[in-house]
């Protein structure tokens, strides 16, 4: 006999269990990080800026690890958790574990099989009560969010080809919208979009124009065919306008210009395109004709600020070509753009409309020239924020040089590198990590802190409430800075290599911030929170 | 010497694959895979330990080795070799079978005539065990694994015990080799008879599996995803599963809490510690609760999991819902060999 005290499970197993978990809707995608993290950059306009204010310039010494998940297998994770109602998200390629976001207990975990090991994963997306998940074999895959159990898979791209991808999905008005990597390697990338309900592809957006289409004039001969135009990291929306912005990577090959004659259209561009449509309504292009392999991918941040008197829907991005630009939104008009770095010899500014004036010779050469910023850019993958509080844009940014060199490298398909070469990172007494903080309306700079012993970018930042900026440097320090001044106020030494973006949620009136490390995700609480203070 | 990633992987097309053994991870029919792996006693987990695994020659093969073994290394490499590392040599090595006579249902089916007139008496019906010598298929560990060495030791018996030479001709030795194979593998890898249409029917219908088991993104979640069964558990353990009362796995203990508050939730507990525990409730909602905030926990003893399957349906269509069930294999897992990462015991 079955203990008569499970009488409730036994009825409610007779009724066919129903999908009454908890659901995303649209609204609390609009609604920005508070209590969750819901996507990769917290909120559609990527502002990665919570409401939440209990770990605040007042308490935050107190900030204590409350608890560590460990990833199996893990080394160097780049992902962002995912969390909503309590439940975090986290993984790594081929595989998502659902932890309790108070405890770190695991819950479930996925596991794609069979799974090729290739590359990194940025996170899930999380819509209704599914999460949605790219492969190293580019696949989609959506996943009840409670059991974890597959829901169903679609095949983005031809794996054996040389595809994949890494992008943490973006999903507006029910549509999942992914990007691909086919990294660096000849092959032409693309914006999907799915029905987030049936996986069925709604449309494709292709960055590289065929012949005839408009920008197709911008490619030299065939050299459209084996041309880029990458899609890696997680863009934008607004609602509003009901424009996604989406950054696109490097022209292939990266350093050997000479075989792609031409601005080499939509490569190094943020592209607006119609969520329902996937047409592409304006695009700016930071870098044309870029040999130094400076994907355009960075975040864009969304903000409504006067801008010059005038209320503007602005865009804010700081590119990996060392500027940082300011764009109308709404019709992709160049308003402003400086450099943000100091070691920056290609150019030496911009024009009235935004584009480069280049220093001739300054590029890839057969022995070898010296360019700055080097092909890792000035900034990279670690996604900026954006605090109203304080009207500043943060950003991660590297003083740093390469010796870049050229070669006549053939494209062979099969998913190999075509790069034609690459730079030499130049990593002397000048090369130096910083988060800066520029007024985002002027790009002049307001403060700077050195990640000092960091030889490399570590990971990007999280704006709270609370006055703080949080930032994990690839020494294992992750640290909390004064939002206004950039002065530490708190730091914790994980003891693993920083790669990822934090994230900040709170549950049952206690707020968390949580980061991965190495191969662990750590929570940090207040040591006694005071759950009144808490929103 | 370890017998490290040679074995024999047969042709997909043939309906009748016996590369993997039963009982090695999955114990259950409710099975997460991992998750019953990790709940393993340590003395049944077939992985090797590190140093062993220095050894192999796929991980020594290709730029990608050294982080691959460092990875395996890891605190976790139980796990990550689980999924891994199959995986890896699915990959690096081009499958073939050794059995002449091939794996077909008609080969299996020839074998096991040969093998109840030959060897039953032994080794007990269906290689279960019998009186004078050992079980060779269910829960145990193999020395012989190849269908070389099992044809070797029919052939030429083992000196010094009971195992007679047998003289058979050795199409037939070929035959009973496919044939304990065939018992060692998963369902998937047998041929089960029955209508697997009818058997989703039922698994929707009359045998209301469909209420706390999904296959393929249809059905409830309180029970384990089945979408991939077949290729989980043996032919026998999946019977067993729907005729026998089995152990809970991990992950599915039924449980009912009382809130400080006096709200009550049940489900079934996908984790819990002494500080918190995490539940699945069966409207497909998670409740996560730390210890302080409950007023009482109280678990089942035994599993939601019905084991009378069988006399709820008719043999006939009992055999149906078996045959739809062995022949889920969504993804295709390759189930370590027993003992094929050291030697038997």
């Amino acid at each position: 006999m079955r203990s008569t005290r499970f009488g409730f499970l036994w009825i409610a197993l007779g009724i066919l269990a129903s999908s009454l978990s908890a659901q995303i809707t649209e609204k609390r995608l609009e609604q920005g990080p508070g209590n969750d993290w819901l996507t990769y950059n917290g909120s559609f306009d990527s502002r990665r800026h919570s409401s939440l204010d209990q770990v605040n310039l007042s308490n935050v010494e107190t900030l204590t690890a409350k608890w560590i998940f460990h990833v199996p297998g893990a080394s160097r994770l780049e992902s962002v958790p995912i969390v909503a109602d309590g439940v975090m998200y986290v993984t790594q390629p081929n595989e998502i574990y659902a932890v309790d976001g108070r405890s770190g207990r695991l819950i479930w975990e996925y596991h794609r099989i069979p799974a090729i090991p290739k590359g990194l994963n940025r996170g899930v997306a999380i819509y209704g009560d599914k999460v949605y998940f790219t492969t190293a074999d580019d696949y989609l895959i959506a996943l009840d969010a409670a059991s974890g159990n597959e829901i169903w898979e679609t095949k983005m791209a031809e794996a054996s080809e040389g595809f994949w991808s890494p992008t943490a999905p973006l999903i507006a008005n029910g549509k999942v919208i992914t990007g691909v990597a086919p990294g660096d390697r000849g092959l032409n990338g693309f914006v999907d979009a799915y029905d987030a309900i049936t996986g069925k592809r709604l449309w494709r957006w292709n960055p590289i124009p065929k012949p005839g289409e408009p920008g197709s004039e911008t490619w030299a001969g065939d050299s459209w065919k084996t041309a880029g135009g990458d899609t890696w990291l997680t863009g934008s929306y607004d609602p509003e306008l009901n424009l996604l912005y989406w950054g696109i990577g490097n022209p292939s090959p990266d350093f050997n210009g000479d075989v792609r004659v031409g601005d080499n259209l939509y490569t190094e561009c943020v592209v607006a395109l119609d969520l329902e449509t996937g047409k592409l309504k304006w695009y700016f292009q930071f870098t044309p004709h870029d040999v130094m392999d400076w994907d355009a991918v960075e975040i864009p941040i969304l903000a409504d600020v006067p801008y010059q008197g005038k209320m503007r829907k602005l865009m804010a991005t700081a590119d990996r070509n060392g500027f940082y630009y300011i764009l109308d939104r709404v019709t992709g008009q160049f308003l402003h753009g400086n450099a943000f770095v100091h070691q920056l010899n290609w150019a030496t500014g911009l024009t009235a409309d935004g584009k480069p004036i280049r220093i001739p010779g300054i590029e890839p050469s057969l022995t070898g020239t010296k360019v700055c910023p080097s092909s890792i850019g000035a900034t990279n993958w670690m996604s900026p924020a954006y605090s109203p509080q304080t009207g500043l844009f943060y950003a991660v940014s590297l003083e740093g040089c390469g010796m870049a060199t050229k070669s006549t490298e053939a494209f062979r398909p099969g998913g190999y590198q075509y790069r034609a070469t690459g730079d030499v990172l130049l990593v002397d007494d000048s090369w130096k990590v910083y988060v800066r903080a520029f007024d985002l309306t002027t790009g002049n700079l307001v403060w700077e802190h050195e990640r000092v012993g960091s030889t490399g970018f570590g990971g990007g930042l999280l704006s709270t409430a609370g006055g703080l900026i949080f930032s994990g440097e690839v020494t294992g320090e992750f640290v909390a800075l004064d939002a206004k001044t950039g002065k530490i106020v708190w730091h914790f030494n994980t003891g693993q290599e920083i790669s990822a973006q934090p994230v900040t949620y709170a549950v049952n009136g206690t707020q968390y911030i949580a980061l991965e490390a190495g191969s662990n995700v750590i929570s940090f609480g207040l040591l006694a929170p005071r759950k009144e203070s808490s929103k | 010497m370890p017998r490290l990633g040679v074995f024999p992987r047969p042709q997909t097309e043939t309906p009748l694959q016996t590369n993997s053994v039963d009982g090695v991870v999955a114990s259950h029919l409710c099975l997460v895979p991992h998750k019953a792996f990790r709940h393993f006693p340590a003395e049944e987990r077939r992985i090797a330990p590190c140093e062993t695994r220095k050894e192999h020659p796929i991980l020594h093969n290709g730029s990608g080795s050294k982080k691959i073994r460092r990875r395996l290394c890891s605190a976790g490499f139980r796990v990550v070799a689980f999924f891994t590392l199959p995986v890896l040599l699915l990959q690096a090595q081009a499958p073939k079978p050794e059995n002449p006579m091939g794996n077909g249902p008609e080969v299996v089916a020839a074998g096991r005539a040969l093998f109840d007139q030959t060897c039953t008496e032994c080794h007990g019906p269906e290689g279960r065990e019998g009186e004078r010598a050992p079980a060779l298929a269910g829960n145990r560990r193999f020395f012989r694994l190849s269908e070389g060495a099992i044809f070797d030791t029919i052939k030429k018996g083992i000196p010094g015990t009971a195992m007679p030479a047998l003289g058979l001709p050795d199409e037939d030795i070929w035959r009973i080799v496919a044939y304990i194979r065939n018992l060692r593998g998963t369902a998937s890898d047998s041929f089960v008879p029955g209508d697997p249409d009818r058997g989703a029917m039922l698994f929707q219908g009359k045998g209301r599996c469909q209420q706390c088991h999904m296959i393929r993104g249809q059905g409830g979640t309180i029970g384990p995803d089945l979408s991939s069964i077949g290729a989980q558990v043996t032919l026998k353990h999946l019977v067993e599963s729907l005729t026998q009362e089995q152990p809970i796995p991990t992950g599915y203990r039924p449980v009912k809490v009382i809130t400080q508050n006096g709200e009550a939730v049940e489900g079934v507990a996908k984790n819990e510690d002494e500080f918190s525990i995490q539940i699945l409730d069966t409207h497909n909602r998670l409740h996560l609760y730390d210890k302080s905030e409950l007023r009482e926990v109280v678990h089942a003893k035994k599993s939601l999991m019905p084991h009378d399957v069988d006399k709820q349906l008719t043999a006939e269509e009992f055999q149906d819902l078996v045959a739809m069930l062995s022949r889920q294999a969504r993804a295709k897992v390759h189930v370590e060999e027993q003992g094929e990462s050291e030697i038997g015991r």
